[in-house]
């Protein structure tokens, strides 16, 4: 009796038994319009648009899919692209789109493509992704982008000078990749840095030169990675403070020269890589002291990947090593790179200060001027 | 349970090892009888069954039934697959591995046909299994990327209700979506 129930539910979907191929055929014609356009979800946007003229079913299904993918980079016909983009946004109708990811040349196209971001912003985009080249100076992203209520992933690569609003509010905002950009002054840049909900931040190659001192303060941050450009600071710029300020993280990367100053302060991590590449650098004291500092920060670290120059830089100042660099949680250290000089300081000190050390891997090291003497030392845990 | 007798049972243990089957009685693990829409009876782990939003929701309401569940929408070939992909999922609930996961799933759809994919969206849609449909809803959108209408239509068994005049006009008025798209 229960089971009418069950039945009475789907009464109207019933199979008749027997020709099952021909059920089975007319059965995807019969399921309802969500299933359908869940499948048409998984095209890509033209084989989506394609699908309008299989059947009067199919007509307008295409309209509702939320994923929109455009890639014009490699499009001989730029100006079709262009065109192309607008016509599936225009057409689209009013259902929510969650992924926007669009890769062209903005050249004098700028003003359209604010008018698209702010289409997706109105739309209630969650994932929004921007690989835009050719950009004039006078670019600017519309203003409701920065006060998005739904937007979730945000990733750009754009080689341009970006200018936030005095007030940002992302609520939504989990991971945030930013690529090439030039960022304008502290204020705004510290308040995209430190919103409420971010999860993850990745700065890569970005130009720090108009920065001073900048505080990231995430509170839900778990992963931050800073890939520092090579040719983005001039040398004799002090280059950005940058300063970590509780922040529980399980990952933190920093990679680069260490043109800027980064530090964790009331902070922890678990897990840091920090690639140093300090060849021909011209003010071996100061990187030093930014090599303290940023291993003085993360002293919660359980396991550590460096690079040697990390700790043959720190020879430069080694009257730092005279305070104490103390890895109370360091189990695992990681070298990678380059040549390894078992004579520095910093390499001893970090050993030393590391009681609960497990392991130690060399990978691709060459040990110079090993002296027998060297070994000598006592490493009484290894 | 007189009308197993009746009918062919299928039970879902079919392909695996009879140690398999020892074990889980040993366990008393408890069985939820259900019949498709061909009549043909199907014993399936109540974990199993419980993976069918349908059928789950239908015990809710009689916690105690030991009725045999009719499936009216579901014939026998796609629902034995159906159950294969839910035994499948069991397991990683137990033991959360989302990369063995997605690796397990898309072995899954690999083996099958065109039409075992087919005919078990309906399935999944019925018995609301979110995890399987999305999984085939991929699958076959998968498949049909880069073909032509025609064969699109004859994939899902569609019948083009459009006339030819109306047809032309449609495809005309989207021929910007075809540019730079090549029809095989």
């Amino acid at each position: 009796m229960k089971a009418n129930s069950l039945i009475r539910k789907t009464k109207r979907k019933k199979l008749k038994a027997g020709k099952e191929t021909d059920c089975a055929g007319k059965s995807i014609s019969n399921l309802p319009e969500e299933v359908l356009e869940h499948i048409v979800s998984f095209l890509p946007i033209h084989e989506a648009i394609r699908t309008s003229i299989l059947s009067k079913k199919w007509q307008n299904l295409w309209k509702s899919t939320p994923n929109l993918s455009f890639d014009g980079r490699d499009s001989p016909k730029r100006k079709l692209f262009m065109d192309f983009v607008e016509r599936v946004l225009v057409l689209r109708g009013p259902s929510n789109i969650e992924t926007f990811r669009l890769s062209c040349e903005a050249k004098d196209d700028q003003s359209r493509i604010g008018t698209w971001i702010s289409a997706a912003v109105n739309r209630n985009v969650k994932d929004l992704y921007l690989v835009l080249s050719d950009i004039e100076s006078s670019f600017v992203f519309p203003r409701c982008l920065f006060n998005c209520k739904t937007l979730t992933e945000f990733e750009i690569d754009m080689l341009f000078i970006l200018k936030l609003p005095s007030s940002i509010s992302l609520p939504c905002l989990k991971i945030l990749s930013l690529r090439q950009v030039t960022f304008i002054d502290d204020q705004s840049t510290q308040q995209l840095f430190s919103l409420p909900n971010l999860v993850e931040l990745e700065i890569y190659e970005c130009n720090w030169k108009n920065l001073v001192w900048v505080t990231i303060c995430a509170p839900k941050l778990q992963q931050l990675a800073i890939y520092e450009s090579l040719e983005s600071t001039p040398a004799n710029s002090g280059g950005c403070h940058v300063r970590i300020f509780r922040t529980h993280l399980a990952h933190f990367s920093c990679c680069g020269t260490l043109s800027n100053e980064f530090c964790l302060d009331e902070s922890s991590v678990v897990e840091t890589f920090i690639f140093l590449n300090s060849d021909g650098d011209r003010r071996p004291r100061e990187t030093a002291c930014r090599s303290y500092k940023l291993l003085e920060g993360i002293s919660s670290v359980k396991t550590l990947y460096l690079t040697t120059d990390v700790v043959d830089v720190l020879d430069h100042a080694s009257d730092l090593l005279a305070f104490p660099l103390e890895f109370r949680n360091l189990t695992s250290l990681i070298f990678e790179s380059d040549e390894l000089n078992l004579h520095s300081a910093g390499f001893w000190h970090i050993i030393y200060n590391s009681p609960n050390l497990r392991s130690l891997y060399f990978s691709d090291v060459t040990f110079c001027t090993l002296q027998v003497s060297s070994f000598r030392c006592e490493v009484p845990f290894l | 349970m007189s009308s197993s007798a009746e009918n062919p049972t299928l039970t879902a243990e079919i392909t695996k090892p009879s140690t398999e089957i020892a074990t889980e009685t040993a366990q008393s693990a408890k069985k939820i009888t259900l019949k498709t829409s061909d009549d043909q009876i199907f014993e399936v782990e109540e974990s199993v069954a419980m993976e069918f939003a349908t059928v789950k929701s239908f015990f809710e309401d009689a916690p105690s039934s030991t009725d045999t569940v009719p499936l009216p929408n579901v014939p026998a070939k796609p629902f034995s697959q159906v159950i294969e992909f839910c035994k499948e999922q069991i397991k990683f609930k137990a033991n959360p591995d989302e990369t063995e996961k997605k690796r397990s799933n898309s072995e899954f759809v690999k083996e099958k046909t065109n039409e075992d994919l087919v005919e078990m969206i309906p399935v999944a849609n019925y018995l609301e299994i979110k995890d399987l449909l999305d999984v085939l809803n991929q699958a076959v959108a998968d498949r049909i990327q880069n073909r032509s209408v025609e064969y699109v239509r004859s994939f899902f068994g569609i019948d083009n209700d459009f006339t030819s005049e109306e047809e032309a006009l449609l495809r005309e008025e989207h021929a910007w979506a075809f540019e730079d798209v090549d029809e095989d």
